[in-house]
């Protein structure tokens, strides 16, 4: 275990050393760090540091160079991105991904298949087991519906949704499923000021209703200082900083990388 | 859970079935046999929408599945006395197993590279049929002995008619059942994209293997009834020719959608009668590619989405619009 000092809680997440090389050019070259379990932590940092790629790396949707990743203690590398889910890693993508054509309640409880035990025969036939388990998928997604806004809408068809709204159902569909980790790249991206405010807000009633560990990518440096604890800042597949938003945001090689050159 | 439907909605079963039922008692025998060949065509394309409108991989191995089950029935039928029963879940076993085995390749490759592979287990197909004559009866095929229970065969056209129906039938719930159902998530959700598929824990590979499986069973059922119905099996009923009129007929009548197979069904065994009553027999491929391009550019979702469609409208024309993002009442804890 790494050591810690003294009075923080453990870390559910530990990166070490991670490189990765896209093409030929560096994405990330050697990242390091530790998330704390339960908290809401903060992953920022100017377009193309490597935010989406460790996003990548943690949920094996590609293989680092080098580097090694442990949830809970355990080394992850080697394993594939269905048993990361199934262990209790989820993820949203930039981009928007929905069942389009079907229900908001459809797509949160896609979010529940990672507890799938029914076999084939079974779940067509219908079983005690399988009853049992759409009983209490459908109690956890009414809930995360409802900390979420959304209990209103369950019956609409996602493709009838303003983009808000959709985010809002593809961040729930990760909610649902009861992460222990839960990765949210950029879920207010493309969103206006009241809206992403709305988002955030959302986000973090359902992860303190959760308790769940949640790593969030956002650009609005306003909105990571009061949404976010520990964060860490990556500029150019490096860690810059790393604290509290306060701390990060004061951090002069920060101030130089981020709003040196970014949007502002 | 409670049963929530209307009446009227607990009703619709009926007034669905009823038709299926009378109506071998008012049609001629040849209109009876047409019938029959749209039942059998429901079932196939069910199986068919399973793999490629609901899993999203597209499949021309379908006429395998319904030969696998034909020959399966041909030979049962000349050298055992089992009744069709035995047939049919010896073809679904079998055609289901081979079903497996030609979705093993969409584990790596998707899209039109994976159609061709999905050719090639069409050719595998026809060269076994060919090649093993003396079971399979080479090109010249074999003939069916009429099949059934006891004493009840399917000599009387009547009785095919009926196991198509409940084959028909039997699959329509199946898809029914799949499209409220985790499996039917699933294959939604690696139909979208293996990120969104994977990223919720759905393991693509035995999503993809079910569809498949499902879609042989469904296809080899289809071919048993289709044995005893015409008679007799030869290879030229199962080429890749087959596979492509049942595409058409699935994409016409509507992908991923139950009554997109019926209307598909209808429209493939109907048109060409229709074109033979007008006298003009070889206009049918002609007029059928058109159709098929125009539906593709005008209508994707086939003639059952155009019916989706206007009930849409009808509903929606009632309904609240879309709610922008709000903010969520602080709930009191009860
Ligand atoms: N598929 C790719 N092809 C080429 N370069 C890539 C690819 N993915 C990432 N990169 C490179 O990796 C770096 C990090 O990208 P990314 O992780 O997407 O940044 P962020 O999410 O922080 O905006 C960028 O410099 C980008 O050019
Ligand atoms: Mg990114």
């Amino acid at each position: 275990m790494a050591t810690d000092q003294a009075g923080r809680p453990p870390a559910v997440l530990e990166v070490r050393d991670v490189r990765v090389t896209v093409n030929g050019v560096r994405a990330l070259g050697g990242v390091s760090f530790d998330v704390p379990e339960g908290s809401l932590f903060g992953l920022i940092g100017p377009n193309g540091a490597g935010k989406t790629t460790i996003m990548n790396v943690i949920s094996a949707v590609i293989t680092p160079q080098q580097g090694s990743v442990r949830f809970r203690g355990e080394e992850l590398t080697g394993t594939g991105t269905v048993a990361r889910v199934r262990a209790g890693i989820l993820r949203s993508f930039q981009q928007v991904r929905l069942l389009e054509g079907m229900s908001v309640l459809d797509n949160l409880l896609l979010g529940r298949e990672r507890f799938r035990v029914v076999g084939l025969l079974r779940q067509i036939g219908g079983s005690r087991t399988g009853r049992r388990q759409a009983r209490r998928d459908l109690a956890v997604v009414e809930e995360v519906a409802a900390v979420l806004g959304l209990s209103d809408l369950l019956h609409r068809d996602v493709q009838d949704l303003p983009f808000g709204v959709r985010r809002l159902v593809d961040v729930g569909r990760a909610f649902a499923a009861e992460p222990d980790l839960l990765l949210l790249d950029e879920p207010a991206a493309g969103l206006d000021v009241t809206s992403r405010r709305l988002l955030l807000e959302a986000i973090k009633r359902a992860q303190s209703t959760t308790g769940a560990t949640v790593m969030l990518v956002e650009h609005d440096v306003d909105m990571v200082r009061r949404a976010c604890g520990e964060s860490v800042v990556l500029s150019n597949g490096e860690v810059l900083a790393r604290g509290t938003p306060a701390e990060v945001l004061a951090d002069p090689a920060v101030l130089r990388a981020y709003f040196g050159r970014s949007d502002a | 859970m409670p049963d929530r439907r209307s009446p009227a909605r607990r009703l619709r079963p009926v007034l669905l079935l009823a038709p299926l039922v009378v109506l071998p008692l008012l049609l001629d025998s040849f209109s009876l046999y047409q019938a029959t060949m749209i039942l059998i065509y429901v079932t196939a394309i069910i199986g068919l929408d399973i793999v490629f409108g609901r899993a999203g991989v597209l499949s021309v191995a379908q006429a395998v599945f319904i030969g696998i089950g034909a020959y399966t029935a041909a030979w049962m039928s000349r050298t055992t006395t089992v009744s069709i029963g035995v047939e049919l879940i010896a073809a679904a076993v079998i055609a289901g197993l081979a079903a497996i085995l030609v979705g093993l390749p969409a584990l790596r490759v998707s899209g039109l590279r994976l159609a061709i592979l999905t050719f090639a287990f069409v050719e595998l197909f026809q060269w076994v049929v060919t090649t093993f004559a003396s079971i399979t009866g080479g090109t010249q095929g074999l003939l069916v002995n009429p099949g059934g229970f006891g004493t009840v065969t399917t000599a009387d056209p009547l009785v095919g008619y009926g196991l198509a129906a409940v084959i028909a039938l039997l699959a329509t719930w199946l898809v029914i059942r799949l499209q409220r159902n985790p499996i039917g998530r699933s294959m939604a959700a690696v139909k979208n994209s293996n990120l969104l598929a994977e990223s919720a824990g759905v393991s693509t590979v035995r999503t993809k293997l079910t569809a498949f499986m499902l879609s042989g069973m469904l296809g080899g059922l289809a071919g048993v009834v289709l044995a005893h119905v015409s008679g007799s099996v030869t290879p030229a009923g199962f080429t890749v020719f087959s596979s492509l009129n049942l595409l058409v007929a699935l994409i016409l009548g509507g992908t991923g959608r139950v009554h997109g197979a019926w209307l598909g069904a209808a429209y493939v065994v109907l048109m060409p009668e229709l074109f033979a009553r007008l006298g003009i027999p070889n206009a049918y491929p002609i007029v059928n590619g058109a159709v098929l391009m125009l539906l593709l550019v005008v209508m994707p979702g086939g003639i059952a989405g155009v019916l989706d469609g206007i009930r849409d409208r009808v509903r929606r024309s009632g309904a609240a619009p879309p709610p922008p993002l709000t903010p969520v009442p602080e709930r009191s804890s009860s």
